[in-house]
């Protein structure tokens, strides 16, 4: 066994390939070809540099080693659904492996009839086989062509050697060569036909124990594994998320996504999504079981204590059925998510709407007169009478300058003015002195802005009226910092600029009230 | 014999019902060790009275019980809600997500409001919120979606904006950490994107959907397996698996559903089952499988509401049990 190994370790790296496997007829079933041993030659990846250059220290052994781990995470991969036989300590996991290791681990699920594939066929002609673009041959040459694409395995060779086929592979083309045959057979030997049995068979079935062997070779450790993936690889890589049971250090995971994603582009969703009517055609079917015997384990015996064994008992799931249960009716789709999605933000918004178009209603009632009533639509139906009133008075004043000067066309500049907005309207009412006796409040306009207010009044002049104005706004937390006052036969007109001091709730209205009731009081005063 | 009162009864064991007085939407399972769960249930009431109510469930007995003072208003349904992943001994905290971000301390009998987090420096307005998660590695952090294109991170601790990225053309719909400072994002404007706090220059658009600006939904990213994420698209039935080695291309669509789907959740102690549920009425319990078969994949088990299930969450406090909500009414199943 070891022998055997050694051989097949000492010929692969003579020829720099990258493995060697050795099918043996199996011992149960006669005349089928099964994997009896193997040597990895080919690139690793080693996800610790650090591991990397301690294994450089004894290169010698790691291609034994390498073999051997890859043997171990096969059988412990297609250990029949024990989870209790499950080795804690596996050396790898398949996030550690190449493309091309992952070929080689495949390849260990791998049995021929006499025949059937390239070493099926290669026992039963006695021939050499030497395939380049294993890559691309039809599967029904190379049954494992998909596997071999997805590893970068270009050149396959068979040929027979004792009571099996030995099989040599590489990553790059190599046309056929003669010496390399003979090279090879140099290093395993051309055994005599009465050795035949030279190898025995049980230990080939039940495959190798914790045999280390030494061997010296320099291109042992290559490096870490860089090679282009491809679309299979990542599928395989995909799949990985269901062993756990390696110590899966993913801390590096995410933070190395990018680099990952960057290099892997064109993969998977093919595979997976499609990839069974596109890419696996009937022949790959037999590469689907395959992998799904070797996976199918494993993943049963991470699933939670309801799934391991499909096993609803105590669940209120029950296994799922295609269109069982009532009739699905279509409703408006997903109408609460969409809810939830478009129609709350917009209630949000809609909200502060409500809170500026509030705060314009609040300017509006500060410069109208109002009935008392404090609803939106009387303030609008105030706002309405009180244009109206004014454009009356427009007129009347019209009419006056039109006698008094023809030539001014200011009639249309006070329309215009009176649908423009309240400022021009202010003016205009400013214009009209004979307004003011009529309607009192008119000699007050507050207008608060946030918490810019303006004021403007007019009225009767008084003595100490401008003191108490300003005593009363000081109250209301009113800063002023700009005055205008004027005061023509006995009319005062006063201009405030001011701002709101703290965030009291002095509304506009408040103000004009609070002013108000300061003209009145020194009206009655005197 | 009365089998049909034995099998009532057997059901009994594997789901509990909760009848709100409202509408349910937003659905939250505490993480705080107590002896009963707490769970937060958000009604979801088009006009500005809406109301979170935090009942608890009684694993033993299989009972949901009330508590009026663990009840508060809320201003329009809240978009989600959402415990503190790691509370401390002292109180749980619950979130919420709306017009602003809001957190409310928890106690057995009381909630008291802590902050209110608002990112506009100017003024009261802020976009609306669509949803946020909860930093699981780094607890501080809160990333919030919103429909004004961006998300914004925040430091919980100190009430204040840790950074705001703009994240997509359109409006963000749902958010979702990795790691402590990496996050993902959907939108409306169909993508996909994932940000590093290292770099916050770039992003990664892992997917995209496949008709130009179909919106994107919800986000979930397997919490068991980060290489995996799912989403949802609009008016579609399909779960849509994410690796995010494959920019791109999804590794697994799951198209069982017969109507759209409306939320989705990672298993939290298994790396490869993800629930989802539907305008179908029902909720799918999947499992990813290796190699997917010519046909598609089928769900593993199946479990049919009575109308249609607006939400869905399986958490690692309760990993037996998935919360459904639909119409009124909010269930934990059995898995």
């Amino acid at each position: 066994m070891e022998n055997l190994r050694q051989k097949l370790a000492t010929a692969v790296k003579s020829i720099q390939w990258s493995y060697a496997i050795f099918w043996s007829i199996s011992t149960t079933e006669p005349g089928v070809l099964t994997w009896c041993d193997g040597y990895y030659n080919g690139d690793i990846k080693t996800r610790k540099t650090v591991q990397a250059e301690e294994m450089m220290d004894d290169d010698e052994q790691v291609g034994f080693q390498r073999t051997e781990q890859l043997r171990q995470l096969y059988e412990l991969l297609s250990a029949a659904g024990e989870p209790q036989t499950r080795r804690p300590s596996a050396a790898l996991s398949p996030e550690d492996l190449t493309d091309t290791e992952w070929y080689f681990l495949v390849c260990m699920t791998f049995e021929f009839t006499n025949g059937q594939g390239l070493p099926g066929r290669t026992m039963a002609n006695s021939t050499v086989s030497w395939l380049c673009n294993a890559h691309f041959a039809d599967s029904k040459v190379f049954s494992r062509s998909l596997l071999a694409k997805s590893a970068s395995i270009q050149t396959v060779v068979c040929f027979p050697y004792l009571e099996g086929v030995l099989e040599f592979g590489i990553t790059e083309k190599v046309l056929e060569d003669q010496n390399i045959i003979k090279q090879i057979k140099v290093f395993i030997g051309d055994p005599p036909p009465q050795k035949l049995l030279e190898i025995p068979l049980e230990s080939c079935s039940g495959m190798l124990d914790h045999d280390t062997i030494l061997e010296y070779d320099q291109n042992l450790v290559t490096n870490t594994h860089n090679s282009p993936k491809n679309s299979l690889s990542h599928c395989f890589q995909s799949q990985e998320q269901s062993w756990q049971f390696v110590d899966d250090d993913e801390e590096e995971e995410i933070s190395a996504y990018q680099n990952n994603s960057t290099s892997s582009s064109d993969c998977i969703s093919q595979n997976l999504v499609n990839g069974p009517t596109d890419l696996w055609t009937e022949d790959d079917s037999r590469y689907q079981s395959v992998l799904s015997k070797i996976f199918k384990n494993n993943q049963r015996s991470i699933f939670g204590p309801h799934f391991r064994n499909c096993d609803f008992k105590g669940s209120a799931f029950v296994s799922w059925k295609n269109y069982s249960g009532t009739d699905w009716k279509p409703s408006s789709s997903q109408m609460l998510l969409k809810k939830a999605l478009y129609q709350v933000p917009k209630m949000h918004e809609d909200e502060d709407d409500a809170k500026i178009l509030n705060h314009r209603f609040s300017v509006l009632s500060s410069l109208v007169p109002s009935r008392g009533k404090v609803d939106k639509v009387s303030l609008l139906d105030d706002t309405i009478d009180y244009l109206k009133t004014l454009e009356r008075r427009v007129k009347v004043l019209e009419s006056n300058d039109h006698i008094e000067d023809r030539k001014n066309k200011k009639s249309d500049d006070v329309q215009e003015r009176t649908c423009d907005n309240y400022a021009n309207k202010r003016k205009a009412s400013c214009d009209l002195e004979e307004l003011q006796d009529e309607c009192s409040s008119d000699c007050i306009t507050v207008s608060a802005i946030e918490k810019d207010v303006t004021i403007e009044i007019r009225c009767r002049w008084r003595e100490n009226m401008m003191v108490q104005v300003f005593y009363a706004m000081s109250s209301l937390n009113l800063e002023s910092y700009s005055v205008h006052s004027s005061a023509v036969d006995g009319i005062l007109t006063l201009t405030i600029e001011s701002k709101l001091k703290s965030c009291t709730a002095s509304t506009a209205k408040m103000i004009r009230q609070a002013l108000q009731r300061v003209i009145n009081r020194t009206s009655s005063s005197f | 014999m009365d089998t049909s009162t034995l099998e009532s009864q057997v059901r009994s064991d594997n789901f509990v019902t909760y009848e709100s007085p409202y509408t349910l939407y937003s659905m939250a399972i505490s993480s705080a060790a107590a002896s009963h769960r707490r769970i937060a249930l958000g009604s979801f009431i088009e006009e500005y009275a809406n109301r979170v109510d935090i009942v608890t469930f009684d694993e033993e007995t299989l009972s949901i019980k009330t508590n009026p003072t663990l009840s508060f208003d809320h201003p329009y349904p809240p978009t989600k809600l959402m415990f503190h992943p790691n509370p401390k001994l002292s109180g749980d905290i619950l979130a919420s997500s709306g017009d602003f971000l809001r957190l409310y301390g928890v106690g057995e009998n009381s909630i008291e409001p802590i902050s209110v987090l608002n990112n506009s420096k100017s003024s009261e307005f802020c976009a609306p919120l669509t949803s946020f998660d909860w930093n699981e590695v780094e607890p501080r952090r809160i990333g919030t979606s919103s429909i004004d294109t961006t998300c914004t991170i925040w430091d919980v601790d100190k009430g204040v904006v840790e950074t705001q990225l703009i994240a997509h053309d359109k409006e963000v719909h749902d958010i979702a950490w990795g790691e402590a400072g990496v996050f993902a994002s959907v939108s409306a404007d169909g993508s996909v994107r994932v940000f590093d706090l290292r770099d916050k220059e770039h992003s990664t658009i892992i997917y995209e959907s496949p008709q130009p600006d179909t919106p994107l939904l919800r986000l979930a990213w397997n919490k068991q397996d980060l290489r995996y994420m799912a989403t949802i698209l609009m008016d579609s039935n399909k779960v849509v698996i994410l690796d995010i080695r494959s920019p791109t291309m999804p590794v697994a669509e799951l198209e069982r559903h017969r109507g759209s789907v409306n939320a989705i959740g990672w298993a939290p102690v298994s790396n490869q089952h993800i629930c989802s549920a539907g305008d179908d009425s029902q909720a799918l319990i999947w499992e990813l499988p290796t190699v997917a078969g010519p046909n598609g994949i089928d769900p593993i088990s199946m479990y049919t509401a009575g109308a249609e299930i607006n939400q869905l969450q399986w958490s690692a406090a309760m990993p037996d049990w998935i919360a459904i909500a639909f119409t009124n009414k909010m269930q934990l199943l059995k898995v």
